[in-house]
C-alpha cells in the first residue's frame, strides 16, 4: 500500500517536471522568436457586401489586426473584422463582428493569412420565408490579403464564410459569406 | 488523469465554439413585406409554427386572424413528434402553394394550410391530453383508495377519467382520487 502510494507520488513529481520543462520551453521559444521577429499592428475600413439567409446586404467593415511576423516567410495574426450593416426595408442596422486567428505567408510589401473564425452578430436577415432581428453565434473561415504600396498603406481584401443557425426561424440553418475591400495602414515594432 | 480531464475540458469547449446558435430576437415578418411600411396592411405577421426541422417554411397567421395571445413566436420549439408531423404537412402544402402564380389564389391556399396546421396542432394537444388522463387513470387504478377503484358499476377512477377528457375539471371525489 505504501509502496504503490510512493510511486503515484513519484509519478506526479514527474508529470510535473515535464509540465514544467514544457511551459519553460514555450517561454523560451517566445523569448528568442520576439527578438528575431516584428509585431505588426494594422487597421482600416473596407466596404463590400454580405450575403446572409436570402438577403445581399451593404457593409462597412472597420478592420484590425496583430499579427507576429518575419521580413518574409510564415507570419500569424490575430484578426478582428467588425461589419455595420445600413438598415434596408424594414430592416433596421446590424452589426457582424468577426475574430479570427489566422496563419499564413508574409512578404515585404504583403501578406496573407487565413484560419477559422468566430463570429458574434445582432442583424436584421431574411430567410427563405421570415424576416427579423437574429442574434448568434456562428464558426466559419476567414482569409486575408494585405499588399502596402506606400510602405505604410496599403489596399486589403477580406473574405469570410461562417456557418449560420440554430433556433431562429428567420436563419435556422445556412452560410453567410461576405467579401471586403478598402484601404489598409500599419505600423512595425522594428 | 487529470491531464486527460484537462483534454477533455478543452475539447469540449472548441467543440462548444464550433457549433453556431442563434435566435430571433422580437418579432419576425413575411420576407414579401420587407419594404412595406410598418403597420401597413396586415401589420407584423408572426408565425405559430413549432417543430424542429421546418426550415424556411412557417406556418403564418393569417391576415385577417386575430393575433396570439402570447405574442410573436420566431423561434423553433419543438413540440414533439405529433407537432412535427403538422409541420411536414405544412411544408408539403407550403410548397404545392407556393407554385400557385395568382397571388389571391397563393393567399387563399396559405391560409387553407395555416387552417390545417391549425386543426392538426389541436389534434395533438387533444392527444396529449388524452394521454395525461389515462396516465392518471393507471394511477389511480394502482394507488388511489380503495373506493376510488372499486364498485359494481364505472369505478370513479373510469368516470374521472371520462371528466379528464371531456376536459371538465376534477370533482372534489377526483381529486382525492388523484385527478
Amino acid at each position: 500500500m505504501v509502496r504503490r502510494g510512493t510511486r503515484e507520488g513519484a509519478g506526479r513529481v514527474r508529470g510535473e517536471r515535464q509540465l514544467a520543462g514544457r511551459v519553460g520551453g514555450a517561454v523560451l521559444l517566445l523569448i528568442v522568436a520576439t527578438s528575431a521577429e516584428a509585431y505588426e499592428l494594422a487597421g482600416g475600413v473596407s466596404l463590400g457586401g454580405m450575403l446572409v439567409g436570402t438577403l445581399p446586404r451593404f457593409a462597412v467593415s472597420p478592420h484590425a489586426a496583430l499579427s507576429w511576423r518575419r521580413e518574409s516567410g510564415f507570419s500569424f495574426g490575430v484578426d478582428d473584422l467588425c461589419s455595420i450593416l445600413p438598415g434596408t426595408g424594414r430592416l433596421g442596422v446590424g452589426v457582424y463582428n468577426q475574430m479570427s486567428a489566422a496563419f499564413g505567408y508574409a512578404w515585404k510589401d504583403g501578406d496573407v493569412r487565413m484560419g477559422p473564425s468566430f463570429s458574434v452578430y445582432t442583424m436584421p436577415a431574411c430567410g427563405a420565408t421570415l424576416c427579423g432581428r437574429v442574434v448568434g453565434l456562428s464558426p466559419g473561415g476567414h482569409a486575408q490579403v494585405n499588399v502596402y504600396f506606400g510602405g505604410v498603406v496599403g489596399v486589403s481584401v477580406s473574405a469570410n464564410v461562417d456557418w449560420v443557425g440554430g433556433r431562429s426561424l428567420v436563419l435556422p440553418g445556412g452560410w453567410a459569406a461576405m467579401l471586403v475591400a478598402g484601404p489598409v495602414f500599419r505600423w512595425r515594432s522594428i | 488523469m487529470n491531464g486527460t480531464r484537462g483534454v477533455l475540458g478543452i475539447a469540449v469547449v472548441a467543440a462548444l465554439c464550433f457549433m453556431a446558435c442563434n435566435y430571433t430576437d422580437g418579432e419576425c415578418f413575411p420576407r414579401e413585406e420587407l419594404y412595406e411600411t410598418s403597420g401597413v396592411g396586415g401589420g407584423v405577421i408572426v408565425p405559430t409554427g413549432v417543430g424542429v426541422g421546418g426550415y424556411g417554411s412557417v406556418p403564418f397567421e393569417p391576415l385577417s386572424a386575430p393575433p396570439e395571445p402570447d405574442g410573436p413566436v420566431c423561434n423553433i420549439v419543438s413540440g414533439g413528434p405529433c407537432d412535427d408531423e403538422c409541420q411536414a404537412g405544412y411544408d408539403a402544402a407550403s410548397i404545392e402553394c407556393g407554385k400557385i402564380e395568382d397571388s389571391a389564389q397563393r393567399r387563399a391556399c396559405q391560409d387553407t394550410a395555416h387552417a390545417n396546421y391549425r386543426d392538426c396542432q389541436e389534434k395533438c394537444e387533444q392527444e396529449g391530453s388524452n394521454r395525461v388522463c389515462i396516465r392518471k387513470y393507471v394511477k389511480c387504478q394502482q394507488y388511489a383508495p380503495y373506493w376510488c377503484r372499486s364498485g359494481a358499476g364505472p369505478t370513479v377512477c373510469a368516470e374521472c377519467h371520462d371528466r379528464c377528457r371531456s376536459g371538465d375539471p376534477p370533482s372534489s371525489q377526483c381529486v382525492q382520487c388523484g385527478f
